[in-house]
């Protein structure tokens, strides 16, 4: 048995899957977080029931990745039953996607959903008479509540049925489907989407489009506009018959105050801030504490035993991996995940991506980028995994290289453990204005240069809504995994690689390789280069790596101000890590991965050799 | 030709106002329009004069009221046509902004309204269409105002169009401005939802004020 969950973004499709299914599949208050199909497998009264959850989506026609893929699936009859889920207080709108699925005719089932919220808002629907009006079963459930969503299984096994609604198309559809279903044997469904452009075989084609010609004609308007100006019509109808509402009670609008101007663009900027400064705080105090723990617990034990050589350095990598791992990951990543979680659930998310759309258009992208770059202040990696968000290959490569240039919580860690501690606070704020000067410079750039069409801003609203603790942890710990999973076998197997190195005596070899680059360049002593090369492994690293190649914590006494200065403006800029270059590979390329890091590179060095020249 | 390429400018810089830039840099202007920038300055000079517009001693342009209305009026001249060609005649979306271009320096206030009609008529003339003969104002959402209640009788965008038919943007849909910032985006109520534009997706929407 096999289903598939069907809907409008944002109306709690993944967390059903998630209550059905009790695997952790995130679940946010913000459209599109589903892209990739996930399935899960229950199995009820000795059943095994197979579930996929499909990409929010809010038509079948589209050429959009989420919709390409939802239509193939439906198109497959994969499924054994479609199971469409409504947002009870956007029936209308939900009503046009039901419309669309329920011309394949298969076992459907209706799950309405947010009931509390519509009722809230002051609409009812009547379930009884939409079932009866549809043909099909309807389930009413508080998903995040976990009401009635226990009854979903039972009555897809049970009851559900192919939908009887029709939707009422203008006599030339009628006529053209009847034509092309009786020359080219095509079903209902098949003639409908051979009519819209899409179809396998030439012939078919040819023959619709003839046909679409002949009604465009007519109607002076596409064939698509008049399908989906019927089945709009249908939809209209069918709400009109079944919901009731009534003007809700005028509450304090806080909305208002979150998307105006003033205090809105300050709320904004305040939030941001805020959260930067929490998750800098909490996460060195917890840093601190894990990696003194790894450090007694398992590193001081480990040099004890005095292995031999090789498996001393192979072993002081691993730990050093996992301590860098965990050291970085739980205390900034989580933390951050945490706020963006709340960020997301509460809604707030979309507020920002509208306030902000018209400063990012500035820099070739629109509010929906202000997602990928918010998350790169917590990690790189993350960040980039959600340029997939945007929609054009334009967008997605401007923000790869806007994202990797953001300084994430690692570099934070060398901006306040290196700048703050040994020059001062103000410098420590200028590092970060050189930084945030080049995102800006280099984001001006690129929207004049990079070819493509920009695509402007199209993003439902979400409700505001009081995140749920459990909802928002869960989602944080399941981002942390996915970090972790990507992350950590990266971090383990490139820090081996460098303990094999150092053993080996080729960091030796390198350092003096770099030597006279590093002193003529940045001004550096070769070691702070060697400590700069081990930053790609984990950004944070370059700084632990300095101060074990130095052989003093302070460093103060060993290098100038200005080379501290340069140190970290260097590393903060250059190549990005290891885990971020892998993921870019992943979403934009492995070319567009080597241009970016190029860039980068180039970008640290210039910065850093200009430093040098105005410090000296 | 003098005067066509005068309201060129002027729409242009209309434009360039309705997406929230106050002032329109001299070079970035002329760069836009393609032409040489000594060429531009000498006739924005003219039009300065006229008191269509006011040059700033940084070379920055601002449309007065009257250049405003003049602008935006060419422009609404140049949607209405555009939407004719391609979305009536089925012109090649290109073709028919180029056809536009030409065209919208021409043709009679009269013709405009008249032709704004026709467009309307054949399209959806259902329980929530406007009565008959009352002036067709063609707006664009960029143009309304927060609060406004409206009824969208064209969508003109090719690419994005799509995805805005999905979520009920459609000829005839009601819909209410809920949150407006000048020069930024746009949040429509749509079907009981709420949806933020950017404001070039806007700009290619057409209502009209429902009542």
């Amino acid at each position: 048995m096999k289903i598939g969950l069907i809907g409008n973004p944002n109306v709690g499709k993944s967390l059903i899957f998630h209550q059905l299914t009790g695997l952790g599949v995130e679940v946010s208050n913000y459209p599109g977080t589903t892209i990739d199909l996930q399935c899960g497998t229950l199995c009820f009264q000795k059943e095994m029931v197979e579930i996929t959850d499909l990409p929010g989506i809010y038509s079948l026609d589209g050429e959009s990745e989420e919709e390409r893929i939802v239509r193939s699936f439906v198109d497959s009859g994969e499924a054994d039953v479609i199971v469409a889920v409504l947002d009870a207080g956007r029936l209308e709108r939900n009503l046009y996607l039901l419309l669309q699925v329920a011309e394949y005719r298969r076992p459907m089932l209706v799950v309405l959903n947010m009931m509390d919220e519509a009722e809230k808002s002051g609409i009812q629907v009547d379930v009884g008479k939409l079932s009866s009006l549809l043909g099909i079963e309807i389930i009413p459930t508080v998903a995040i509540q976990g009401k009635n969503t226990c009854n979903i299984i039972p009555a897809v096994l049970s009851s559900a049925r192919s939908p009887t609604v029709k939707v009422l198309y203008d006599h030339h559809i009628e006529a053209a489907v009847k034509s092309l279903g009786t020359i080219h044997n095509l079903d209902w469904i098949g003639a409908i989407q051979a009519l819209m452009g899409h179809a396998e075989d030439p012939d078919v084609l040819e023959a619709a489009s003839a046909l679409s010609e002949e009604i465009e004609r007519m109607h002076r308007m596409s064939v698509a506009q008049i399908i989906a100006g019927n089945r709009h019509n249908c939809a209209e109808h069918i709400a009109s018959e079944v919901v009731r509402s009534r003007p809700p009670g005028r509450g304090p609008d806080i909305d208002r105050l979150l998307t105006s101007r003033l205090p809105g663009i300050p709320i904004l900027v305040a939030i941001l801030v805020g959260i930067l400064l929490t998750v800098f705080m909490v996460g060195s105090w917890l840093e601190e504490a894990i990696v003194t723990l790894i450090d007694t617990v398992v590193m001081q034990p480990f040099l004890a035993v005095g292995f031999p050589p090789l498996a001393e350095q192979l072993g002081i990598s691993l730990i050093l991996a996992i301590q860098a791992g965990f050291g970085i990951a739980f205390p900034f990543i989580f933390t951050f995940y945490v706020f963006i979680a709340l960020l997301e659930d509460s809604g707030y998310l979309t507020r920002a991506a509208f306030l902000a759309d018209r400063t990012l258009h500035r820099f070739g992208m629109h509010g929906q980028g202000i997602i990928p770059l918010v998350l790169g202040f917590g990690c790189n990696v993350p960040a980039i995994m959600s340029i997939r968000l945007l929609r054009t290959k334009r967008e997605r490569l401007i923000s790869s290289f806007l994202v990797t240039l953001v300084p994430c919580s690692a570099r934070t860690v060398i901006i306040a453990g290196l700048v703050a501690a040994f020059v001062g606070l103000a410098a420590a704020m200028s590092v970060y204005l050189i930084v945030l000067a080049i995102i800006l410079i280099t984001g001006l750039i690129l929207s004049r240069v990079t070819p493509g069409e920009q695509f402007g801003m199209i993003l439902e609203m979400c409700p505001l809504r009081r995140p749920r603790a459990k909802n928002v942890l869960l989602k944080s710990w399941m981002r942390i995994r996915e970090f972790l999973v990507v992350a950590m076998p990266l971090l383990i197997i490139a820090s081996i690689i460098l303990g094999l190195f150092q053993y080996s005596g080729l960091m030796a070899a390198f350092g003096e390789f770099i030597e006279p680059f590093s002193i003529a360049v940045l001004g550096l002593p070769s070691y702070a280069t060697t400590a700069l090369i081990f930053g790609i492994l984990r950004k944070e690293m370059a700084l632990e790596t300095l101060v074990i190649l130095a052989g003093t914590a302070d460093l103060g006494a060993v290098l100038s101000m200005a080379q501290i200065y340069i140190f970290a403006v260097v590393s903060v800029l250059f190549v990005p890590c290891i885990a971020t270059i892998a993921v870019l590979k992943r979403e934009v390329g492995t070319k567009m991965a080597l241009v970016v890091s190029a860039y980068t590179l180039f970008m640290g060095i210039l910065v850093g050799a200009l430093l040098n020249i105005f410090f000296s | 030709m003098q005067s066509s390429f005068r309201e060129d400018i002027l729409e242009r810089l209309y434009k360039e106002q309705a997406t929230g830039k106050t002032a329109t840099p001299l070079g970035y202007l002329a760069a836009l329009l393609d032409r040489d920038a000594g060429e531009v300055e000498k006739i924005l000079r003219e039009m300065e004069r006229e008191g269509d517009l006011r040059i700033s001693p940084d070379r920055t342009i601002t449309l007065t009221p009257r250049g405003e209305e003049t602008g935006g009026k060419i422009m609404r001249k140049h949607r209405i046509l555009e939407c004719f060609f391609s979305e009536m005649l089925g012109m090649a979306p290109e073709t028919a902004a180029e056809e536009a271009c030409t065209l919208e320096h021409n043709v009679s206030d009269e013709a405009i309204e008249r032709l704004g009609r026709y467009i309307r008529a054949p399209g959806w003339a259902g329980p929530r269409g406007m009565r008959r003969g009352k002036r067709w104002q063609a707006l664009t959402l960029i143009e309304a105002a927060e609060g406004d209640k409206l009824v969208v009788s064209c969508v003109s965008c090719r690419g994005p169009g799509m995805r805005l038919h999905d979520l009920g943007l459609f000829p005839g849909t009601a819909i209410s401005v809920v949150r407006k910032i000048p020069g930024n985006g746009i949040v429509i109520r749509v079907k009981e939802s709420d949806i933020a534009l950017s404001p070039e997706i806007a700009a290619s929407i057409f209502v009209e004020r429902a009542g």
